[in-house]
């Protein structure tokens, strides 16, 4: 067999056990210095988890780091106001300077913290309903403010963070959540998207090693670790791994800038249908009032998620119209019906002990960007309906005057 | 008189001193190279599979 000299010089040189105990001292102080990046509030400057600070821009915020990003934000002294759960309550298609989580700040007053979890393509379970059992106890005065959708346990791109939570033993024991994270595992295949044992691993390493609290930090501060091959096509602005807290919030850099009714025309057979869909949501009952059927998913999917020990008085559910000029295509009775239908669903909530409130069928056409999501115009009239609401639920709780 | 071999290196050298130290102290700095790097990849492979974008718009 032929020698290299070049590997036997480098033999000659190397000492196995001296290696080892480098590789295992580096690891340790790796570990360690995880822990420490842990107990940063490394979001500190954002007001919210933009896409380049999302899984979608391959971050994966930690429990430790969005805590901290709601503890800097809010002290404890504070009425904490939680808002989360989809893009409309990130504010996506909203300026920074323009955010409706900013008016709703600003509507409240000082006695109030306003602090937005919203996600891209998320749910209430993603960021926002972990967060909000997490916090209950430092935050005894909190409201949660969520948009109403058919929410999971489990959610594309965000399982990870309730695993990480679930085996960082921050959550109390919830069986139907038990039930769901346990039915990933077995059934990885029929669920590609969740990839149930990837996570379980993924937050067990992660305990062990904390290598996402350091390596998020490194990513924000200095440089990102992460190739995305996405990179370049997606999000062409920024150099492939330039650190993200050189990076621009760019929630509302898309193509809006397109007039009504133009910016309302993408899709907008697809968005009748979905009106058309809430409509079936109603049943008349036997008095022939027109109520939401018994079986409605996003009625008992709250149900299930909120267990009925816990206050569910202070989570404030939205239901955001379709914008109105999507509405103004359905014929009159169609439109009141769809009215009818989300109040319909703010009382089946409500007997179940939510707080809900609907919105944006009076805005004007300005106030949407497109069929779902409010514009700068429409940010701080939501801002004023719900801070009316959030309101009337501290007087009611004798929280304020 | 005795001549030294110019090959053979004289064992009190310098060099064949700090050679064993010199040594331990590479290793020493691969293993932590190769463990902050073991470190990045638990990192990277811990991250979902899939990846994900989403059209608001």
């Amino acid at each position: 067999m032929p020698r290299n000299p070049l590997l036997e010089i480098f033999c000659g040189w190397m000492r196995p056990g001296p290696f080892f105990a480098g590789l295992i001292f580096s690891l340790l102080l790796c570990s360690l210095a995880g822990r420490w990046a842990s107990s940063l509030d490394l979001y500190g400057d954002r007001i919210r988890f933009m896409r380049k600070i999302s899984p979608e821009g391959y971050v994966f915020p930690t429990p430790d780091h969005v805590m901290r990003f709601v503890e800097g934000k809010a002290p404890r002294d504070r009425i904490l106001v939680l808002v989360g759960g989809s893009s409309k309550m990130l504010g996506t298609g909203q300026k920074n300077d323009l955010l409706w989580t900013r008016f709703l700040q600003k509507d409240l007053g000082p006695d109030y913290s306003v602090v937005n979890l919203g996600v891209r393509g998320g749910q209430p379970t993603a960021f926002l309903l972990p967060m909000a059992e997490i916090l209950e106890k430092k935050y005894p005065r909190m409201i949660v403010v969520t948009d109403e959708t058919s929410p999971d346990w489990l959610t594309p791109n965000y399982s990870y963070f309730l695993w990480q939570c679930r085996m960082d033993g921050l959550l109390s024991r919830n069986p139907s959540r038990e039930r769901e994270l346990l039915h990933s595992l077995k059934n990885g295949p029929q669920f590609p998207w969740l990839y149930g044992q990837e996570l379980l691993l993924g937050s067990l390493f992660e305990r062990m090693t904390a290598s996402k609290n350091l390596w998020n930090y490194l990513g924000y501060q200095y440089f990102f670790p992460v190739y995305s091959p996405l990179a370049e096509d997606v999000y062409p602005k920024d150099p492939q791994f330039a650190a993200r807290k050189s990076v621009y919030d760019d929630e509302y850099d898309y193509d809006i800038d397109k007039k009504v009714p133009e910016r309302f025309l993408s899709n907008l057979d697809l968005h009748l249908k979905t009106a058309r869909e809430t409509l079936v949501r109603l049943i008349k009952d036997p008095g022939g009032k027109r109520v939401l059927r018994d079986e409605d998913t996003s009625v008992t999917r709250f149900n299930d998620l909120i267990p009925e020990e816990r206050d569910r008085s202070r989570y404030l559910l939205l239901n955001v119209s379709i914008s109105p000029y999507v509405l103004s295509k359905l014929s009159p009775v169609e439109r009141e019906d769809y009215g009818d239908a989300l109040e319909a669903m703010n009382q089946s909530l409500a007997k179940k002990g939510f707080q809900a409130v609907r919105l944006g069928m009076d805005y004007p056409y300005e106030a949407y960007n497109d069929a779902i999501h409010l514009s700068d115009d429409g940010a701080p009239l939501m801002a004023r309906d719900v801070a009316e609401k959030i309101r009337d639920i501290t007087r009611n709780k004798g929280w304020s005057r | 008189m005795v001549t030294m071999n110019p090959l053979t290196p004289d064992p009190k050298s310098p060099r064949l001193v700090l050679r064993p130290v010199l040594s331990v102290c590479v290793s020493l700095i691969l293993g932590a190279l190769v463990g902050i790097i073991l470190h990045q990849l638990v990192y990277r492979f811990s991250l979902p599979a899939q990846p994900f974008v989403y059209a608001a718009f």
